[in-house]
C-alpha cells in the first residue's frame, strides 16, 4: 500500500485512525494517539519478551531498580504484561545503595513508593553493608576521577549479592536501545571484540557470575520511554549521579544522538549492526580473556552496558577514555615498530568466507576468591582487589557498620544483615 | 587543548627532520618531525607495500608478459589523486629498473553531473591529469547514469514501477534518487550505484581489481555509518583488500595512511604540486559546515573522524584494525544477495521490525513496500518509506 501523501490538515492517529494524534514516536515519526502509543510500546516490549523466551513460569525475577526513568519504566510495563498476559513470574524490585547522599538517598524512596504503587517486595543492598565504604567515602579517598570504575564493578557485584540473597537467578535491568547502541559504538572504537560479542545479547550470563541479566528494553528508545513514563504519569527520579560530571557529554553518547537527529532509525540500525557483529567474531576473539582489554584490569566491567552506570563515566566513553586508550595504542605500535623499516600498523584480514577453525580459546578456570567467596578468575576478585587500594589509605579507626533494617520483613531482613555485618567485617579485617 | 598530531610546521619553531637529522622538518607527523623528502618517501612506502603484488615479475621467456590491468577510479579528492600520482611514481620506477610495468591503469572518473549541477565537467579536469601523467596506461569519463548499461545492477531499483525497456536514463536515474525519502537514503543509494557501476567497469574492461583511495580514517568511517545504517555484516565486505562480492578484487592502497597525512602531502609544492589537480577540497568544508537537518550518516562520520584522527590517530587504526578481525557470515550461512547492494544478505534477524504497524511478529524484516524479502537490513532501511515513483513509458 502506497504511503498516504502528507496532508497538512490530517491529524489523526495512524494506528487507529479515529482519535487525534498527539505523539510523534521519536523511533518510526509515526504520529499516534496517547492509547495507541501506549499499547503499541507496551507490545513491542512484550514481543520482545516472548520471541526471546526471556521468562518461564512459576520463577521470580529481580528488576534492577535504581527509581530513574527505566528502571520505573521497566517495573511498571512488566507488572502490566504480567497481569495482561498471565506470564506466571513474580517480579522482585532490587535496588542497589551506593552511598551518595543528595542522590541515592532520594531516589531510593521512589523505589519504596514504586514498591508499594506495584505491589512489589523490595529488598536493598548498600555499598556501606558489602564493602565498608560508600561511594561519598570512596570519592574522598581518591577523588572524582575514577570514581565510576569502583563504582562499576561494586554495583556488578552487589547486583549478583543481592540476587543471590533472594534465591533468584534471572536479574532484569532497564538498558534501552540507546544504550546498547551505545556500547556498541563503544566497543567498536575502542577495538573490544570480547564485549562486541557479547553487548548486543538479551540475555547475558558469564563464567564470572552465576546471575543471568537481561534487558527487556533492549529495542526500546530512551525517549519513548521518557514519552510512556510522562503519559502514564509514573513516580520517578531523574537527577542524574553527582560524581559523574561527565554525564551525557561521552563521545559515543553524542555521537549517538546526533545520529538520532539525522534518522530516528539509527539507533535501532545499530543494534541490528552489533548483533550481526555478535555472530562475526570469530571463535578465539570471543572469550573475555582472548583479547586483554587496552585499559587496566580495573575497568574491565565497564562497556558490556550490564553493570554500568546510565550516568556516563564507567559506561561511557569520554575524551579522557579516549586519550589514555590512544596513549595505549601507540605505546603498543611503538613497542611493535622497528625505526628502520616502520611495519604497517594495520593488518586487514580478508573476508574470511572458510570455516572457522576449532577453537583455541585459553580457558579461564573459575574459582572463589579467597576473601569474599565470589567467583573469580584470579586469586581476588575485583571488587576485593580494589578494597585493598582503598583501605591500603583508609585512616585506622574504628569502624561502625551501620546495618538499616529493611522496612519490611524485620526478622528476614535481621538475618540479612547480621550476615553483612560478618561480611563486612572479613573485608575489612582480611 | 591538546597539541595535535599532525600539523604543517610553518609557524613553528624550525627542528630538523628526525629521520635525515639533516634538513628542517616541515611536518609533525604522529610524533615523528619529518622534512619534506623523507614524508615523501614515508608516504610512498606506505602505498608500495601494499602493491607488492604487482611488481614485475621475472618471468620465463615464453610466458605472457602483458602486464594486469587495474581499475582506479578518479573523484579528482584528495585521496585518489594521490593514490594516481603515487602509482604513476611507482610504474616509472618499475619501467626505469626493468623496462616493464607490472601493471597498467584504467583511470576512471564518474561523472554525477546528472543529479549534481555544481560539479566541474569531468572532460576538463581529467585532461589536466592526463597531461600530468600521461603514461599511466587509460583514461576514462563515464557518465553516472551509465550505470544502466549493467542490467543486473539496476534491475532492483524498479521500485513498484514496472521496469521498461530503453528510456532515458538520466531521467530514471533522477526519478528514483527522487522516490527516496532522505538525505541519508540518497547518499547510500548513490554509494551503492557508483560502487556497482565502478566494478561493472571493471569487468567490462578485464581488470582484475579495482583500487580505491581509501583511507585508514576513510575506511573507519565507513565501518561506523555501516554500522549505523544497519549493515554491521558488510564492514569486512566493504573494508577488507581482496575479493568482492561483484566477483572483482577490491584493493586499498592507501589505507595505512590517515586523510590528513595526506592533505598535508597534497599542500606541499616539492616534490611535486598535486593540489591543482583536487577539485572538492573547499567545497568540502563548505559542506559539512553545518549540522543542519540536510546532514546524511556518511557526512556526520566523516566530520566525527576528521575530528577524532587529529588527537587520536591510533584510535582510529584501531577501527579498521577490528574492522578487519570480523568474519563474514556469508562463509557460514549462505543465504542469497541482497537485491540492491548485492551483499551477501545477513541472516534471520527477524526481531526487528520496519513498520511499527506491521503485526509484531507477523511481518518480517524484508517486507517493506511488497518489495519481498530480498533486501538486506540496511538498504531496506534505506528505500523503507521510499514512493513508487511513475514514469511515462
Amino acid at each position: 500500500m502506497p504511503p498516504a501523501l502528507p496532508i497538512p490538515a490530517s491529524k489523526l492517529c495512524e494506528s487507529c485512525r479515529s482519535a487525534r494524534a498527539l505523539i510523534s514516536r521519536p523511533k518510526t515519526h509515526q504520529k499516534l494517539c496517547k492509547p495507541c502509543f501506549l499499547s503499541t510500546f507496551e507490545s513491542e516490549i512484550h514481543a520482545t519478551i516472548v520471541s526471546t523466551n526471556l521468562f518461564k513460569q512459576g520463577s521470580r525475577v529481580a528488576i534492577g531498580a535504581s527509581g530513574g526513568k527505566d528502571s520505573t519504566v521497566l517495573a511498571s510495563v512488566l507488572k502490566t504484561l504480567n497481569e495482561r498476559y498471565d506470564y506466571g513470574v513474580e517480579f522482585v524490585l532490587l535496588s542497589i545503595d551506593e552511598g551518595i547522599k543528595g542522590y541515592r538517598d532520594d531516589s531510593l524512596e521512589t523505589v519504596k513508593r514504586n514498591a508499594v504503587q506495584y505491589g512489589m517486595e523490595l529488598v536493598i543492598v548498600s555499598y556501606e553493608e558489602l564493602y565498608g565504604w560508600s561511594m561519598d567515602s570512596v570519592v574522598q579517598s581518591i577523588g572524582k576521577k575514577g570514581n565510576c570504575t569502583y563504582c562499576g564493578v561494586f554495583r556488578r557485584q552487589a547486583l549478583d549479592r543481592g540476587a543471590e540473597r533472594l534465591g533468584i537467578h534471572h536479574v532484569v535491568t532497564g538498558h534501552n536501545a540507546d544504550d546498547i547502541a551505545e556500547t556498541v559504538l563503544m566497543n567498536l572504537l575502542r577495538g573490544d571484540l570480547p564485549r562486541l560479542h557479547r553487548c548486543t545479547s538479551i540475555i547475558t550470563s558469564s563464567t564470572s557470575s552465576p546471575i543471568a541479566r537481561s534487558k527487556p528494553l533492549k529495542y526500546a528508545y530512551e525517549k519513548e520511554i521518557v514519552l510512556y513514563a510522562l503519559h502514564k504519569k509514573l513516580d520517578y527520579f531523574s537527577t542524574e549521579c553527582i560524581y559523574s560530571p561527565e554525564a551525557f557529554r561521552g563521545s559515543a553518547r553524542t555521537l549517538i544522538k546526533a545520529l538520532e537527529r539525522v534518522r530516528p532509525s539509527a539507533i535501532l540500525d545499530i543494534v541490528r549492526s552489533g548483533e550481526a557483529f555478535s555472530r562475526m567474531i570469530p571463535s578465539q576473539a570471543q572469550a573475555p580473556g582472548a583479547e586483554p582489554p587496552q585499559e587496566s584490569g580495573a575497568e574491565a566491567d565497564s562497556g558490556d552496558g550490564d553493570a554500568g552506570c546510565k550516568n556516563g563515566g564507567a559506561g561511557r566513553s569520554s575524551g579522557g577514555e579516549m586519550r589514555d586508550m590512544e596513549r595505549a595504542l601507540v605505546a603498543e605500535a611503538s613497542g611493535l615498530e622497528t625505526p628502520i623499516a616502520p611495519t604497517p600498523c594495520i593488518n586487514p584480514g580478508k573476508p574470511k568466507q572458510t570455516k572457522q577453525t576449532p577453537k583455541k580459546i585459553r580457558e579461564q578456570k573459575m574459582s572463589n576468591c579467597t576473601r569474599c567467596g565470589y567467583l573469580t578468575s584470579q586469586k581476588l576478585c575485583k571488587a576485593c582487589t580494589l578494597l585493598e587500594g582503598l583501605n591500603k589509605n583508609r585512616p585506622k579507626t574504628v569502624v561502625e557498620v551501620e546495618v538499616g533494617i529493611g522496612d519490611e520483613e524485620v526478622s528476614s531482613s535481621l538475618q540479612r544483615g547480621m550476615e553483612a555485618v560478618k561480611l563486612a567485617e572479613e573485608v575489612i579485617t582480611g | 587543548m591538546t597539541e595535535q598530531n599532525i600539523t604543517s610546521n610553518e609557524t613553528t619553531v624550525s627542528t630538523l627532520c628526525k629521520r635525515c637529522s639533516a634538513s628542517p622538518s616541515v611536518v609533525n607527523l604522529r610524533t615523528e618531525h619529518l622534512c619534506s623528502n623523507c614524508f615523501d618517501k614515508y608516504i610512498r612506502s606506505k602505498c608500495i607495500k601494499r602493491m607488492e603484488a604487482y611488481r614485475v615479475r621475472y618471468s620465463p621467456p615464453d610466458t605472457d608478459t602483458s602486464p594486469r590491468r587495474l581499475l582506479l577510479p578518479l573523484s579528482f579528492g584528495i585521496s585518489s589523486t594521490t593514490l594516481l600520482h603515487l602509482l604513476n611514481s611507482q610504474l616509472q620506477n618499475q619501467l626505469a629498473r626493468t623496462t616493464r610495468t607490472g601493471f597498467v591503469l584504467v583511470v576512471v572518473h564518474i561523472d554525477e553531473s546528472a543529479i549534481d549541477s555544481t560539479v566541474p565537467p569531468g572532460e576538463e579536469s581529467m585532461r589536466a591529469v592526463q597531461e600530468r601523467f600521461p603514461d599511466v596506461g587509460e583514461y576514462l569519463v563515464v557518465k553516472l547514469e551509465g550505470v544502466y548499461e549493467f542490467p543486473s545492477a539496476v534491475r532492483a531499483f524498479e521500485m513498484g514501477a514496472e521496469g521498461s525497456r530503453g528510456g532515458d536514463w538520466k531521467e530514471k536515474l533522477k526519478d528514483l534518487l527522487g522516490a527516496l525519502p532522505s538525505p541519508t537514503s540518497r547518499m547510500d543509494v548513490l554509494r551503492i550505484l557508483r560502487t556497482r557501476l565502478i566494478a561493472g567497469l571493471a569487468q567490462k574492461h578485464a581488470c582484475e581489481a579495482v583500487l580505491w583511495g581509501d583511507t585508514t580514517t576513510r575506511l573507519a568511517e565507513k565501518t561506523l555509518a555501516e554500522t549505523a545504517k544497519g549493515r554491521g555484516f558488510s564492514v569486512p565486505w566493504q573494508t577488507s583488500d581482496g575479493d568482492s562480492p561483484y566477483g572483482i578484487k577490491f584493493l586499498h592502497p592507501l589505507r595505512d595512511l590517515l586523510k590528513k597525512e595526506l592533505a598535508v602531502y597534497v599542500s606541499l609544492e616539492a616534490p611535486t604540486p598535486l593540489h591543482p589537480l583536487c577539485f572538492g577540497v573547499a567545497k568540502g568544508k563548505k559542506k559539512y559546515a553545518a549540522v543542519g537537518k540536510g546532514i546524511t550518516i556518511d557526512e556526520l562520520m566523516t566530520q566525527y573522524f576528521e575530528g577524532i584522527e587529529g588527537q587520536y590517530p591510533s584510535i582510529v587504526a584501531n577501527v579498521v584494525r577490528t574492522a578487519g578481525k570480523l568474519v563474514t557470515e556469508g562463509g557460514v550461512v549462505r543465504i542469497g544477495r541482497c537485491k540492491i547492494c548485492g551483499l551477501p544478505r545477513d541472516g534471520g534477524g527477524g526481531e526487528l521490525v520496519l513498520d511499527a504497524g506491521t503485526k509484531l511478529g507477523e511481518g518480517s524484516s524484508g517486507e517493506v513496500n511488497g518489495n519481498g524479502s530480498d533486501m538486506c537490513y540496511g538498504c531496506a532501511r534505506s528505500v523503507h518509506g521510499a514512493r513508487p515513483y511513475e514514469r511515462p513509458s
